[in-house]
């Protein structure tokens, strides 16, 4: 098979990428309302077409930030390059390992010790021991958990869950970094201290894709910028102009409008 | 987990994600990636059972007391309450049974719940979903493993004589394990469709021992009408009778049995184990 489309300076070729799932309207399905809803003939589950065919390229050393308004598509996408959803639709080709941190403070088991999730995690995403454990003591300085390593998660604060994981996946290493809605978690110190992280792996000529809300987060840390509007690309490029036309869309409302002055 | 291959691209792998073909993942591809993370399993079977056994006070003393106190209760039902009428040989095919169905039944009810608890790990991280109930196999066979130790030792304590024919007892033990393997895919991924499948699941499986030749004798079921059929029907009726039958008794087995049993085995991990690969594309949308 042949390499990455465009140069070879492409970590992410996402084309024509379409995603649909299927999801069921409650959380938690049982018994009384499986046989409810089918004795009244309703659906309980949805089909959900989050992404229709959407196609970029990301280059290597691009810190690309994705915004859009809920239900947009953004965390489908985040998915879908991290491998947790298969696509529906097109293709996507990443070069090097994804790490991903897309639910906030969860991918750990609270009764398990910090050092235990930090080994499983590292296992389960297809680390060697060994290499985690070259990387463990850097990983445990930059999210200061020293006092608490070793005891149960569930004694955790919501900062220290959202530092050990940031700092997991940013320091074991990958080739491309998935982050959604993490940044505005942990105390201004830490915040600032993740950018700087940020900067430095972009630096590295890494990958990095970012999900924000935070219209400035992603002015300060972004290299480009991607506008996802119902599941399709309304606008990418420079963070400036981009962001700027998705805030005249967030007052005007209508799309098409927006688009025409850019 | 999507389907993905893999192509070398200089000094990095590239992978490319595409559409599952006709449901299914590339196969190949996630064997290989089962075996690549084998450690996974191992390490979160440990961390479990260390959870586990953190706040009791024997630890993992446990591991043999608890086979230790099982044989004990039945050891007073056959000798002291029914008066040991019916001899050392009934409590060893009991035990035996009683020690195998548990092994089932602990895989089982421990995968059902492997996916969903998981849920954290499922939407952040890329693995074979399957690794998850196989840790509560490997579990179960850890707990399993000590039993079967006590049961050896009680075995030549009681004097009971060591035919050659328990050799069968190693692939019989193979298929109830293959079994239980299909059984826990299973169940971890009906659970989450069906969140009702662990509470279920302990019933389902005191059926599956009453039905099964561990209170009695094989050929007590089979002179029944329908005890033929429960042989046939009852998927591990047949690994029971021959992993019990070729220890206790030193007995042969006609080739039909060892047939069903196989049969009943793969069938079982076939299943288990088609049923959740088709599912996992979802579970980082459903969980």
């Amino acid at each position: 098979m042949s390499s990455l489309p465009g140069s070879d300076e492409v970590t992410i070729a996402v084309k024509n990428l379409g995603l649909t799932y299927r999801t069921r309207l409650n959380r938690t399905p049982n018994v009384k309302e499986a046989l409810v809803s089918f004795g009244r003939g309703n659906k309980s589950v949805i089909s959900v077409e989050a992404l229709k065919g959407i196609s970029f390229e990301v280059k290597h050393g691009t810190v690309l930030g994705i915004i859009g308004s809920n239900g947009a598509g953004k965390s489908t996408l985040m998915k879908a390059v991290a491998g947790l959803l298969p696509p529906t639709s097109g293709e996507i080709r990443i070069r090097g390992q994804v790490s991903a941190m897309l639910s906030l403070g969860i991918g750990f088991n609270p009764n398990l010790s910090g050092r235990q999730n930090v080994l499983l995690g590292g296992l389960a995403a297809g680390l060697s021991r060994a290499e985690i454990e070259e990387n463990f003591d850097a990983v445990v300085d930059f999210a200061e958990l020293h006092d608490h390593i070793d005891l149960p998660m569930r004694t955790y604060s919501a900062g220290m869950y959202s530092r050990l994981a940031f700092s997991v996946s940013t320091t074991i290493n990958p080739e491309i970094l998935v982050i959604d809605e993490a940044l505005s978690a942990g105390d201004a110190s830490f915040k600032e201290k993740s950018f700087e992280r940020i900067q430095e792996l972009a630096d590295q000529a890494k990958t990095l894709l970012i999900v924000s809300h935070a219209l400035a987060t992603i002015q300060d840390l972004c290299t480009e910028v991607l506008w996802l509007d119902h599941g399709k690309i309304a606008m990418q490029g420079d963070p400036e102009k981009v962001t700027a036309a998705y805030t005249k869309y967030l007052h005007v409302g209508d799309i098409s409008a927006v688009l025409e002055d850019f | 987990m999507s389907e993905y291959s893999l192509e070398s691209n200089g000094d990095l792998e590239v992978r490319v994600l595409r559409p599952f073909k006709a449901g299914f993942p590339n196969i190949p591809q996630y064997l290989r990636d089962i075996w690549a993370r084998r450690e996974f399993i191992s390490e979160l079977s440990r961390a479990d059972r260390e959870n586990e056994q953190l706040d009791t006070f024997f630890g993992r003393l446990w591991n043999i007391l608890s086979p230790l106190l099982s044989a004990l209760v039945y050891y007073l039902f056959i000798f002291v309450i029914q008066g040991g009428h019916q001899g050392a040989e009934r409590f060893l095919h009991l035990m035996l049974g009683i020690f195998v169905l548990e092994f089932i039944s602990t895989a089982a009810t421990r995968g059902a719940t492997s996916i969903v608890s998981a849920a954290g790990l499922i939407n952040n991280t890329q693995f074979p979903r399957a690794l998850l109930p196989l840790t509560n196999v490997l579990t179960a066979w850890r707990i399993f493993l000590p039993a079967l130790g006590i049961y050896g030792v009680l075995y030549l304590v009681l004097g009971y004589p060591v035919t050659i024919y328990a050799l069968q007892a190693i692939p019989a033990l193979f298929l109830i394990l293959i079994f239980a393997t299909g059984l826990a895919l299973f169940a971890a991924t009906a659970q989450v469709y069906f969140r009702d499948t662990a509470a279920i699941m302990p019933f389902l499986l005191r059926m599956l021992m009453f039905i099964s030749p561990v209170l009695y004798f094989p050929e007590q079921a089979k002179e029944q009408l329908g005890g033929k059929f429960l042989a046939l029907l009852n998927p591990i009726f047949c690994m029971v009778e021959i992993f019990s039958g070729s220890i206790v008794r030193g007995n042969t087995f006609d080739v039909w049995t060892w047939i069903i049993a196989t049969s009943w085995a793969f069938v079982s991990l076939f299943i288990g184990f088609v049923f959740l690969v088709t599912r996992e594309g979802e579970f980082a949308a459903r969980l």
